[in-house]
């Protein structure tokens, strides 16, 4: 009797047991608001391979939260930060946005460590009209118009390929340019927008030389683009592949500037090559205002210090910062009478915000909700690492 | 010159190819299984070294001792806690052992990775090499130390082994259990601890590639899984038949590669593993220095 | 009455399924329709790996297969869906051919290394054909229109995968029950003794290998619908592994195995959200307490306790293929 009991129940138990029961629909203006609190809903890659994307920069936004939170709240209201992991998997973003939305029915969403986890996102949040600000995602059609509802506060995929090439043009005696790089999603997206602008430079383009992202070895890489005597070289590679590339550059004397893409932290490269010659020619474009030990830094660093204290200080740290800057900022303009639309509309508003660590000031619009459109090329110059700015120096 | 050059760094990734593949093929040829948990040794053995220089402060040689002695007894434990108790069940028929024991391996791939990334997830590492110079010129060549290094410790260590498996006792029973278990049960040999052996020596080899690639690579919880599919690949053109055959299956793979991507297609050299790997199996299953017979279909 | 229940359960599952997805939300919807897809997609592991004994690794590519054509087919064609599914399951089984019938030369080892090296190529095409795949930024995937009701939602989408997972499990139960599925057996028991008692091995084999494609193919593209979005990391190493899992954690060479393991590996990393270090070793820890303590699956768990009933086709397949079992050891072992 009872073994046919539990028979009967197999099915109904695992599935009963793990689904709960469905909340009730509230039906008060909009989720996850009350007179004392907002609930934003953050998503990253807490676990998996894509972990360095994690942990590190949810806490670099969650402090913002934590700070607004110590000084008394927005309108009165506590921002309660729920974190769920997307493991950079597409089903698993998409699980834990729908869980973030009719479980703990947050306001707003704050996430996404990897394109291709945010793009199924990106049309759920569209589709249920729910307000996103991108955590640290590069797509550019994740922000892609039309879009009512998703916001982005730091330097995009692409954007870095305009900001080489007038970085470049700038430069002396630099005329043909070659790219090497990944060819994954973070490097793709880059490519065409290089290209393009490097045209427009007057720049001649001589094409990409593919590097794996797991590279062991550059040579074969380092001795195609020798033989093909670029002025210049724009490394779209991951720091891993970046490093190799860099080492086997100098060992066999491929002396030419080299600009790398965001995707890699000058600093973090000089730490990995561990030797200051291969870095020599080494250039990046940098989200951010200043080296990690610079001083306009030094808050967010504090900052970090003091609510992260066992947080590594590291470049990845602060790349969400900007985005719940500007969350704060338009939850504060949309006024005590909080609804989504309301704080699309004041995030729309924003003009002229200091990016915070980023080195732009965020500008969005209406039709336009990529927030952060500049950096700041640094490069080594006597040794150490430098912020240069937009031109060759 | 360029082909000098181009010919030593394939000779170097080449025989860490062939280091990774040798150890494969001492697990196969003892259960006839592909150990894809084989990477991972290649991972925690070069954290091992990392804990123990970096972390701890020990002087590289002994660190590399240390690191090479965890990845052994990493093997050992392994095989004691996570394949033992599958191969030596008895209600399972051949075909589902095999099955269960691969799987078993599979799913060690990922609780070691896991393991790894609780501590070291968060970002990437560097073990120093061997050597504070990193390159020699040898005339106009330039080659660096390490991977020198590499060329030197393959070599030996597929010597140290043929002579292993032909002289010693234990490496002849080793011999004689992968190639008839129930004989070498029969003639007293306690084939429990042959495996132990074996997955000790295989991790161990494995281990030493990673302590070498390390400096070159960087340490992360995923380095191990691309270098499991190159030693795949130089275990095929080997043949899973013997030691010299693995280390100039790697040596070929690794050369081969770095000309192909040279003068023909760099983006290629991605799949090139798996290419092998197929075309090897499908046309050549014996591998390219094996006899038939020695195939363990 | 419950000895009918205990009879039926693969009906009592669906309609309990069923039943839930009147009354729950989109987060549990979601996930009971990428549940019913991995129930697809283990049915056609199973077949080649439980029952066929076969290790073909590749069913993250297959399942890719499925989902570029049958996305491809309705974005780019404007093809309704009712003729991309089948579609794209027929293109997966064509691939599966296109394979099997070169790798059926290899066993054990050198199959399981193939297909790797198949599924590794596929993503490398996936990422690289840019102008039909979109690269590694993926494609949209339109939502299904039928009789002019476009059917968007996790809601609507349940349907659709709903049914087909029910045909898909009606047409494994045939296949496993017919004369195949019984080859299937055999040759896992042993390829000599198989082709002994009449069974052409070869083509056998090229059919399971079609018959899990399919699966897979199907699955990749009701798994699609669950996304409405595909890039070529959903159908990674990890994916297959994922699949693996199931299987096992389910129970290998039974019917209701998949079932078992789908519920359980898509709703157990749902409960361990907070858990997170255990998330990945877990997932790991799994696999191996499973495949050295209960290698049978939970399926074998509960027939051998009695909860559940013992399987028609493997007493059957059991009482016939004994003696042959034996004596393929003393062939297999000279």
């Amino acid at each position: 009797m009872k073994s046919i009991l539990a028979s009967s129940g197999i099915a109904a138990l695992a599935l009963a047991a793990a689904i709960g029961l469905a909340p009730g629909s509230a039906l008060a203006a909009d989720p996850g608001i009350t007179d004392t609190t907002i609930k934003i809903g953050m998503m990253g890659s807490l676990t998996g391979p894509a972990a360095m994307w994690g942990w590190p920069t949810i806490n670099g936004a969650k402090m913002v939260y934590d700070k607004v939170n110590e000084e008394g709240g927005i309108n009165g209201r506590k921002i309660e930060v729920v974190v769920e992991d997307d493991q950079c998997q597409a089903p698993l973003a998409l699980a834990a946005a729908k869980k973030l939305l009719s479980r703990d029915e947050v306001f707003m969403l704050h996430g996404g460590s990897c394109s291709g986890a945010v793009l199924p996102v990106r049309e759920v949040a569209l589709k249920e009209k729910i307000p996103m600000m991108v955590l640290v995602a590069t797509a550019d059609e994740i922000v892609a118009q039309p879009n009512g509802y998703i916001f982005r506060a730091f330097l995009p995929g692409s954007y870095d390929g305009k900001i080489i090439a007038d970085f470049l043009a700038t430069a002396p005696n630099v005329k043909k340019v070659i790219a090497v790089g990944n060819t994954d999603a973070i490097a793709n997206v880059r490519y065409p927008v290089l290209e393009e602008s490097l045209k427009a430079r007057d720049l001649e383009y001589l094409g990409l030389e593919p590097i794996e992202v797991e590279a062991t070895d550059a040579t074969a890489q380092v001795l195609k683009v020798k033989s093909q005597n670029p002025d210049a070289i724009v490394l779209v590679a991951r720091p891993e592949a970046s490093a190799v590339f860099l080492k086997d550059a100098a060992k066999l004397g491929l002396d030419v500037p080299i600009v790398g893409a965001t995707v890699v932290d000058l600093q973090d490269l000089l730490d990995r090559v561990g030797d200051p010659k291969p870095m020599e020619h080494m250039h990046v474009v940098s989200f951010y205002k200043s080296p990690l030990d610079g001083e306009p830094m030094a808050p967010w660093v504090d900052m970090l210090k003091k609510y992260y204290p066992d947080d590594k200080v590291q470049a990845a740290a602060f790349y969400g910062t900007s985005g719940a800057l500007a969350v704060v900022e338009a939850l504060k303009r949309a006024g005590p009478d909080l609804t989504r639309e309301g704080f699309v509309k004041a995030m729309s508003d924003i003009k002229g915000l200091d990016g915070g660590p980023m080195a732009c000031t965020l500008n969005f619009a209406t039709d336009d909700h990529e927030g952060c459109k500049s950096g700041s090329v640094w490069g080594m110059r006597d040794g150490k690492v430098t912020a240069i700015g937009d031109s060759w120096k | 010159m360029e082909f000098a050059f181009l010919l030593s760094v394939g000779v170097s990734n080449g025989c860490l190819y062939g280091l990774v593949g040798l150890g494969l093929v001492l697990v196969y040829n003892a259960q006839g299984i592909p150990n894809f948990a084989h990477g991972e040794f290649f991972m925690a053995t070069a954290f091992a070294a990392y804990v123990a220089n970096v972390l701890l402060g020990i002087p590289y040689a002994l660190s590399v001792l240390i690191a090479i002695a965890f990845g052994g007894a990493l093997g050992v434990v392994v095989e004691f806690l996570a394949i033992r108790p599958i191969s030596t069940n008895r209600a399972l028929g051949r075909a589902s052992t095999e099955v269960a024991v691969v799987l078993s391996t599979v799913g060690l791939m990922i609780t070691i990775k896991g393991l790894a990334r609780i501590p070291w997830g968060d970002s990437v590492r560097k073990l120093p090499g061997a050597f504070s110079t990193d390159t020699i010129t040898i005339g106009s060549l330039i080659i660096s130390t390490q991977r020198l290094l590499i060329i030197v410790v393959a070599v030996a260590l597929t010597v140290c082994l043929s002579i292993f498996f032909a002289r010693t006792s234990l490496g002849k029973k080793m011999r004689a259990t992968s190639q008839n278990t129930t004989g070498a049960k029969l003639i007293g040999i306690n084939t429990g601890h042959i495996y132990s052996a074996t997955w000790g020596l295989a991790a161990i080899c494995g281990g030493i590639a990673g302590i070498l690639a390390a400096p070159i690579i960087f340490l992360h919880p995923d380095m191990g899984t691309r270098m499991l599919l190159k030693g795949f690949a130089a275990a095929c053109l080997g043949g899973f038949g013997s030691v010299s055959g693995v280390f100039v299956g790697g040596l070929l793979m690794g050369i081969v590669e770095i000309f192909f991507g040279r003068y023909l297609s760099t983006s290629m050299m991605d799949i090139f593993a798996p290419i092998i790997i197929i075309v090897v199996l499908l046309f050549r299953p014996q591998g390219l220095f094996g006899t038939r017979g020695a195939a363990r279909v | 009455m419950l000895s009918i229940l205990r009879n039926n359960v693969l009906t009592l599952f669906f309609i309990i399924v069923l039943a839930i997805s009147f009354t729950t939300d989109a987060y549990s919807q979601y996930l009971i329709n990428l549940m019913l897809v991995y129930v697809v997609v283990a049915q056609g592991l199973n077949l080649i790996l439980g029952f066929a004994g076969m290790f073909a690794f590749a069913h993250g590519a297959f399942m890719a297969i499925g989902a570029y054509v049958s996305a491809l087919l309705m974005n780019t064609l404007g093809v309704p869906y009712l003729i991309a599914l089948p579609m794209a399951g027929l293109a997966a089984a064509f691939v599966g051919c296109v394979i099997g019938i070169p790798a059926i030369r290899v066993s054990g080892l050198y199959l399981a290394m193939v297909t790797i090296g198949v599924s590794e190529i596929v993503q490398w095409v996936l990422r690289h054909w840019k102008p039909v795949t979109g690269g590694t930024d993926g494609m949209l995937v339109a939502s299904p229109t039928f009789f002019g009701v476009e059917f968007s939602d996790d809601f609507q989408s349940f349907y659709v995968i709903f049914v087909v997972c029910a045909l898909m499990t009606v047409l494994a139960q045939f296949v496993i029950r017919s004369r195949l599925g019984r080859a299937f057996v055999a040759i896992r028991e042993g390829e000599i003794a198989a082709q002994s008692s009449g069974i052409n091995v070869a083509r056998t084999k090229v059919f399971a290998f079609a018959i899990s494609a399919f699966y897979a193919g199907i699955g990749g593209s009701l798994f699609s619908l669950t996304q409405h979005y595909i890039n070529p990391e959903n159908f990674n190493l990890y994916q297959t592994i994922m699949q693996f899992c199931m299987v096992i954690v389910g129970g290998s060479a039974s019917l209701i195995g998949p079932f078992i393991g789908a519920v359980i590996l898509t709703w157990l990393p749902e409960l361990l959200r907070n858990a997170q270090a255990f998330q990945e070793i877990g997932f790991g820890l799994l696999l191996i307490v499973f495949v050295i303590f209960m290698p049978r699956g939970l399926a074998g768990l509960l027939i051998s306790r009695n909860i559940l009933p013992r399987e028609r086709f493997s007493r059957a397949a059991r009482l016939r293929k004994k003696p042959e079992a034996s004596t393929s050891v003393v062939v297999e072992r000279p």
